[in-house]
């Protein structure tokens, strides 16, 4: 980023302003860029210490809004400067904490999916074995259709058991390889966050 | 240093600076970061806060190079509220010194 870019984001990040309102801000840091680097400032320096230009619009918008609050007391203002401080620093949190409360919900769903699957697999599994210990099915009467009988009833109710444990297994190593990512991403996320902040 | 805490002091500061002589927005800056470390970016939303609030007025002055540059400039308002931050100030310095000192009156 240089000089111009810097000015450029800058007023597309005040879109949206009074026109004058708007010019004279980007005066104000033209100025700034200009005043500095007569004095000897390298343009990187002057950049790190200005902070990013979105950051700079919200704080303009923010004292905006809240002196519209004070000016005009009303709860639809009050709620715009509300928003607009969150803005600052908590919005990514407020509106993030939804989709990020559901995004735990589901994973806890596919664990809940894994173990019952696994448990249903050793369920039948075991199911099947007693069957052919006692040599009767008394544990689910209905699975026994027409012209299965003995033997092939027993392999059939093992194999489906043996089938949907390792499905339950399956999906519960794909639920900790999410969980890992959900974590690193929720980390980056927050060291994002941290970024936003101190530059205010 | 807190954050909320820096950006309150910061309006003191300005007001001051601004109570001696007038400034272009980067003296500003640099009379502050002198002895305050800050971000300063967020110097120029506070000024034009300021300024709505009708502590000061601007007016444009030529510079010995590149275009003129913008002024700002006490109003009387603006001095009595520097005056009232001040003393406020240093009730505030005070009360704190005796706390950190240990002489709250045990």
């Amino acid at each position: 980023m240089n000089k111009q870019t810097y000015l450029t984001q800058l007023k597309s990040a005040l879109s949206g302003m009074p026109e004058a309102e708007r010019s004279d801000i980007l005066y104000d840091y033209e100025e700034h860029f200009d005043a500095a680097l007569e004095s000897g400032e390298t343009e990187e320096a002057i950049l790190e210490q200005l902070g990013r230009p979105e950051v700079v619009a919200k704080q303009f918008r923010l004292s905006k809004v809240i002196q519209r609050a004070e000016e005009k007391p009303s709860s639809v203002n009050l709620f715009r400067a509300v928003l607009a401080s969150i803005g600052l620093g908590l919005f990514n949190i407020i509106f993030i904490l939804g989709p990020y409360l559901a995004l735990v919900g589901i994973l806890v769903a596919v664990y809940a999916v894994a173990v019952s699957l696994i448990v249903a697999g050793i369920g039948l599994v075991f199911g099947g074995v007693v069957a052919a210990v006692t040599g009767s099915v008394a544990f689910a009467p209905a699975l026994i259709p027409a012209g299965i009988v003995g033997g092939t009833l027993i392999v059939a109710i093992l194999g489906a058991g043996v089938a949907l444990a390792a499905l339950g297994g399956l999906i519960f190593l794909a639920a900790i390889k999410l969980t890992q990512l959900f974590y690193q991403v929720t980390l980056k996320y927050l060291k994002l966050n941290v970024k936003i902040i101190k530059q205010n | 240093m807190n954050i909320q805490f820096k950006k309150g002091v910061l309006e003191l500061c300005v007001l001051s600076i601004l109570s001696h002589r007038d400034c272009y927005g980067y003296e500003l800056v640099q009379e502050i970061s002198k002895n305050i470390t800050i971000s300063e970016g967020t110097i120029y939303p506070l000024l034009r806060r300021l300024m709505d609030d009708g502590m000061f007025t601007t007016y444009l002055k030529e510079s010995s190079e590149g275009p003129p540059r913008k002024y700002y400039t006490l109003t009387a308002r603006g001095r009595q509220e520097q005056a009232a931050l001040a003393a406020e100030w240093r009730r505030f310095v005070t009360g704190v010194n005796l706390i950190v000192e240990g002489e709250h009156g045990e």
